[in-house]
Order: structure tokens, then sequence, then C-alpha cells
């Protein structure tokens, strides 16, 4: 791509692009890839604490994304089509993975950086719950969904999910005070 | 709908949102989408060959099929030879053809 396209491409509203790829444009869908990988993958590392399982989550989502782009209902239903993409993949592994590793012994570096380890600190803690309460907990506090959004998003009852938002946003706390964090009480 | 969000919560998971190096992940990426593409030629083209060859192995049997029907139909049909050279077969043909004639106006003048 040259840098005039690249420009082009990066003035280009999200819908105008979907609507490309929906028609086959290769081109499209890699700007939208660009656009939507540090949020998917983010979203993924939060889910899995596995950065290489998460961009492994990542690809297939995307490569699934390319594949079926043509069946989107709507080009503005991009970006949560996607989500639910990747957060089925995460499903579909974590159902296939008979047990998450104990996470009971620290996994803060000794001499990393504060941020790395407020992040692995967050993850860690996310690691101890179970996956429906983390399910629910990142949607909302990571991609900042509503309640109603992630029952429609995971097909859990609007009860349940704000169920387990509460009981794992209070573990959560208990978690990361355990670790240190004088910020979250 | 009341939507509890624990705001230092959720302060906490922005921080934890990395800007991550996109150039590796888009490489790989790349490679795997070509994958799938390559994957996906394969597959119509092993459609094709299965197709292909179903048609060229069920095409004998359907020809004798369709020749057994023709034949059969035939020899079991009526004969409308003696009735079309006769007078009367005559006279019903050239009424149909008149008709035809005045039908698409082909005897109208001018």
């Amino acid at each position: 791509m040259t840098a005039a396209s690249a420009d082009t491409w990066a003035a280009a509203s999200e819908i105008s692009m979907v609507l490309l790829a929906m028609n086959g444009d290769d081109a499209a869908y890699g700007e939208l890839v660009r656009r939507r990988q540090n949020a998917i993958r983010n979203l993924l590392r939060r889910l899995t604490r596995d950065a290489a399982l998460a961009d492994d989550l990542a690809q297939q989502t995307f490569v699934q994304g390319w594949q079926s782009i043509r069946g989107l209902k709507s080009p503005s239903a991009f970006a949560g089509w996607l989500r639910k993409l990747a957060v089925n993949f995460w499903l579909q592994h974590a159902r296939s993975s008979p047990q998450e590793l104990p996470l009971e012994q620290d996994l803060r570096v000794e001499h990393a950086t504060p941020a790395i380890s407020r992040q692995l600190d967050l993850d860690a803690a996310l690691a101890q719950l179970s996956r429906d309460v983390r399910l629910c907990i990142v949607l909302a506090y990571s991609e900042g969904m509503s309640h109603g959004e992630i029952s429609r998003l995971t097909s859990m009852p609007l009860g349940t999910v704000k169920s387990h938002i509460a009981r794992g946003s209070a573990r959560l706390r208990e978690l990361l005070h355990d670790y240190g964090d004088a910020h979250v009480q | 709908m009341s939507n509890e969000i624990d705001e230092k919560l959720q302060a906490r998971f922005a921080q934890a949102h990395e800007l991550l190096p996109d150039l590796e992940f888009m490489q790989s990426l790349l490679a795997r989408m070509q994958q799938a593409r390559r994957l996906r030629s394969r597959q119509r083209f092993a459609m094709v060959v299965v197709v292909a060859s179903f048609a060229a192995w069920i095409m004998p049997s359907v020809l004798q099929t369709t020749a057994a029907v023709v034949r059969s139909v035939a020899e079991h049909a009526p004969s409308y030879d003696a009735l079309i050279i006769s007078p009367g077969g005559w006279a019903v043909s050239m009424l149909i053809g008149f008709g035809v004639l005045l039908h698409t106006g082909a005897l109208r003048r001018g």
C-alpha cells in the first residue's frame, strides 16, 4: 500500500470500509484489522492472561471475520460482531482446556516497572475468577459494556450478569488489595 | 437500568489497556489469511473434482436410461402416420395452417 493510499484508508470511515470489506475488498479489511487489533488483543489478554494465546485467538477471530464478513447484517454492527467472535473463540478455547493453571503463586515480577506490575496483578486477580464472572467483569470494565449488552452478547440472563459483576467486583477488590494495591479498597 | 460500576476498578482496567505493537501481529495474520485462502481454493478444487467425477461416473447410466425411456415411449405411443395422410387428416392440417395464417395476420392486405 502506498503512502497516499494509506492516508486515504486512514481517513475513510469505518462503515465505508466495512461495506468495502463485505464486497470482498481485502485491503479495506486489512485496515479494519489495523484499527481493531489493539482492542481485541487487549480484551483477549484480560480474558486469557496469556499474551501468546490472546494473539492466537485474536488472529483466529480476524481470519473468521474475514471469511464471514459477507454475512454481517449491518456495517455499523462490525465492532460488536467482532467482539462477539473473539469472546466465542475464547469460550471455545476455555471449554476445551480442562483446567486453568492455579494462580495462587504471585505473578508479580520483582523488577517489573510499576505499570507492568499493576497489569500483572490485575490479570492474576482476574484469573482467580470463574470463567463467566471474569467474562462479565472484563466486558463491563475493560469494554465499557452495559449489563444489558453483556447479557445479549453472552446469552446469560440479566440477573446473572448483574450478580456476576457485583460478586466479581467485590472479589477483585479483595484480591487487588491482597496484591498490595492501596488504590483499590 | 442501573450499571453499578466501581470507578477505581474501571481506572485500573484503563491503566492495564496497552498500546500493542502491531507489525508482527499483522504479518502473522496476513500469513494466516493467505493459508486460509489457499485452503479454501484447495477445498473448492476438490469439490469441483468430486462433482465432475460423480457426473462422469453417472453420465453413461443417465444417457442409457434416457434412451431406454425414449424408446419405450416411441414404442408404446400410437402412430399418427396413417391418420395424417388420410383425406380427413389432410383437411384438418389445412384448417390448422389457415388458422395460423389468420392469427399471424399474414393474409391481410397492405
